[in-house]
């Protein structure tokens, strides 16, 4: 910090002001007095152009500093104001236009004058609502100075009042109560499948990025495909609607509209399941995207903002159990659906009664993964053609990810199929999952390299670019029984947990999120999240300078 | 006004002709309806309040420190900053441009361009 008494002191003038000052004397800032203006928020600006964009008189430019000459009132940008000084003698001293600050051309630096600051606070102060709106509030000549000084000195008195003011006033507006992008959906019949999984993707970060930044140009995307329908179109107007800072529930009437055309299979006021509408609508983003771009590519290399954020790879190993020999192969995939790891299947399959006092063993998150991850021999009447022997063989089948998504969506599948009733139930058992996921057991190359022991050496993927740390940004819960339920969306924003239910938004505690039936788990990539939720929320407050304070040194 | 002496006029300026481009027209609409002023203030409430304008002041001190108080200038610092600032945009957070980008619209709309 700098030492108290050099606020108030002004570094001396350089020898091209002082020369300057000598020849003008008092008239020094003569030519400005008219120009200065007082803008709404307080700054001074030198304005003398009204009608005309100021430009550089030799480049033209309009963007950025531009210096105003205190002689002849021309007007340079930093790079081309040397040449004017160079070609007229005496033209050393200008001021930046925006900041009305005093710059020495020779000097290419700025400089300091008292004088100059006066001149520009009078002006400022005059301007000031509640302040003198006197016009004739002008310096004169020396005699008069003593007695401006101190009309001066009260009003400086009533600025510093009214900055705390304003201080005060810029606190509170920007104490918002939610973060930006929440706002509740109108449920339009039995939609809050379709609320709850727009909630959890308009804020992945990818798609939440995607939309902010406008990579889909609403009036660029109708010139080039003509057609009126386009999901993704819907999908930004939906974004922008809920970043726009309204709070009030927006209804997706439009964007409901423009699924029923893509998927007319599902339209209907019928509660429909929250995943597959999910897939439909990535199918539907992609499919656009696809007929513009008329690419051909497979899912897996698709650069529609769908893929990019949800398209992962996985390795499916099969082996036979009589020779070792195992064939691989690779599939894209937008989600990851798991069967859940309970051992209530087997006795529902079974049409036996579950006993109360039966011991069921939680259902975990890992347990459904490694579930997923796990060598499944498969049944005799799956006999795979075994390549080496030759004929079919019994098999087993392993599933490992081989690259990970942007955006890891988890689909925590809930119902069961009982064959011997012929019936469907949903699982209503509590699952446990972590906020904070490591994926990286289930990658292939974990997976595999657990095939050949404890092994040192690297393999051919050990060093996986994408990170297999994930944090969790949103969760659908679903409530009630198969046909009738209710889906609502647990968001997280800058560790906040928010319930969207429908119209309603809610601060709740993350105990809640963790004690609800999940359905579908959304996690992104650390190093996204960590991104998307740095703390901006606290709001550093910037008092008004002292119009005395020095512009100069440390401050 | 201007000098005898002074150079032509460069060669991009008569490639442009006298057509303003979007860009222009949409700038002197903003400069106009004092709307990039409001602008401007508010991208410097907002810059201060997510640390950007301490991040460069930072660089400038510590500049200034290694060079000595009375041998830095603006034009150095200025220099010095601008490709920084750049590059700490990045640390925006998306919230000031989803902000920025929502009033640009809406001016936008509203000046029917």
């Amino acid at each position: 910090m700098c030492a108290r008494n050099s606020i108030y002191t002004n570094p001396k003038p350089c020898k091209h002001l002082a020369d300057y000052k000598l020849r003008h004397g008092f008239n020094t800032y003569d030519s400005i007095r008219n120009c200065l203006k007082t803008t709404p928020n307080g700054r001074t600006r030198v304005a003398k152009h009204t009608t005309k964009i100021p430009r550089c008189s030799f480049c033209d430019r309009y963007q950025g500093r531009l210096y105003f000459c205190l002689m002849c009132s021309s007007l340079w940008c930093p790079t081309h104001i040397l040449l004017h000084t160079q070609s007229e003698k005496g033209h050393e001293v200008a001021i930046d236009m925006n900041r009305s600050e005093l710059y020495c051309c020779l000097c290419c630096d700025q400089v300091y004058d008292p004088d100059f600051d006066k001149v520009v606070v009078c002006n400022q102060v005059k301007d000031l609502p509640g302040g003198s709106k006197s016009k004739t509030n002008r310096f004169e000549a020396s005699g008069e100075r003593s007695s401006k000084k101190k009309r001066l000195d009260s009003e400086i008195g009533l600025d510093l009042k009214k900055s705390k003011l304003l201080v005060s006033m810029r606190d509170r507006r920007a104490k918002s109560c939610y973060p930006l992008g929440l706002r509740g959906l109108n449920n339009l019949g039995s939609t809050c499948f379709m609320n709850s999984v727009l909630q959890a993707l308009l804020h992945a970060p990818p798609l939440r990025n995607y939309f902010l930044n406008d990579r889909h140009n609403s009036v660029q995307c109708r010139k080039r495909s003509g057609e009126k329908l386009c999901l993704l179109c819907d999908v930004d107007a939906i974004s922008s609607a809920m970043f726009s800072g309204d709070r009030t529930p927006y209804t997706p009437a439009h964007f409901l509209y423009s699924w029923w055309q893509h998927s007319s299979n599902l339209a209907s006021y019928e509660e429909q399941d929250a995943h597959e509408f999910f897939i439909s609508v990535l199918d539907g983003i992609h499919e656009k995207e696809s007929k513009i771009r008329n690419s051909g590519k497979d899912d897996g290399d698709c650069q529609c903002i769908a893929h990019r954020a949800f398209s992962g790879l996985l390795r499916s190993d099969v082996t036979c159990i009589s020779c070792g020999f195992t064939s691989t192969t690779y599939d894209p995939c937008v989600d990851i659906s798991l069967n859940m790891d309970t051992s209530n299947l087997s006795s529902f399959n079974a049409n036996k009664p579950i006993k109360p006092d039966e011991k069921t063993s939680a259902s975990t998150l890992s347990g459904c993964l490694n579930l997923f991850t796990r060598a499944e021999r498969l049944g005799s009447d799956q006999k795979l053609h075994c390549q080496n022997c030759q004929e079919l063989r019994d098999s087993s089948k392993q599933l490992s990810i081989r690259r990970l998504p942007l955006v890891l969506c988890l689909h925590i599948k809930r119902v069961e199929h009982s064959l011997v009733r012929k019936i469907s139930r949903k699982i209503n058992q509590y699952m446990q999952f972590p906020f904070s996921l490591d994926m990286t057991p289930y990658l292939s190359s974990s997976i595999v390299r657990g095939k050949f022991g404890n092994r040192i050496f690297t393999f051919e993927y050990d060093n996986s670019n994408s990170s297999a740390a994930y944090e969790i940004f949103a969760v659908i819960a679903h409530s009630g029984m198969l046909e009738s339920g209710h889906y609502v969306t647990y968001l997280r924003l800058k560790n906040q947990w928010y319930k969207c239910d429908d119209a309603w938004i809610s601060e709740v505690d993350e105990g809640i999120v963790r004690a609800s039936q999940c359905y579908m788990l959304f996690y992104v990539q650390k190093l996204l999240y960590n991104k998307a939720n740095e703390d901006s929320s606290f709001v550093r407050i910037s008092p008004r300078r002292d119009p005395f304070e020095s512009t100069a040194g440390c401050s | 006004k201007h000098s005898v002496n002074r150079p032509p006029t460069p060669d991009a300026a008569e490639d442009q002709g006298n057509e303003p481009t979007l860009q222009e027209i949409i700038n002197i609409k903003l400069i106009e309806s004092g709307e990039k002023e409001r602008l401007m203030e508010l991208l410097r409430e907002r810059l201060i309040e997510c640390g950007w304008k301490d991040e460069m002041k930072a660089l400038c001190r510590s500049y200034v420190k290694k060079k000595g108080r009375n041998n830095v200038t603006v034009d150095d610092l200025v220099h010095l900053i601008t490709p920084k600032g750049r590059v700490y945009a990045a640390s925006v957070p998306d919230s000031v441009k989803a902000e920025l980008l929502q009033r640009i619209r809406s001016f936008l709309m509203s000046a029917a361009l």
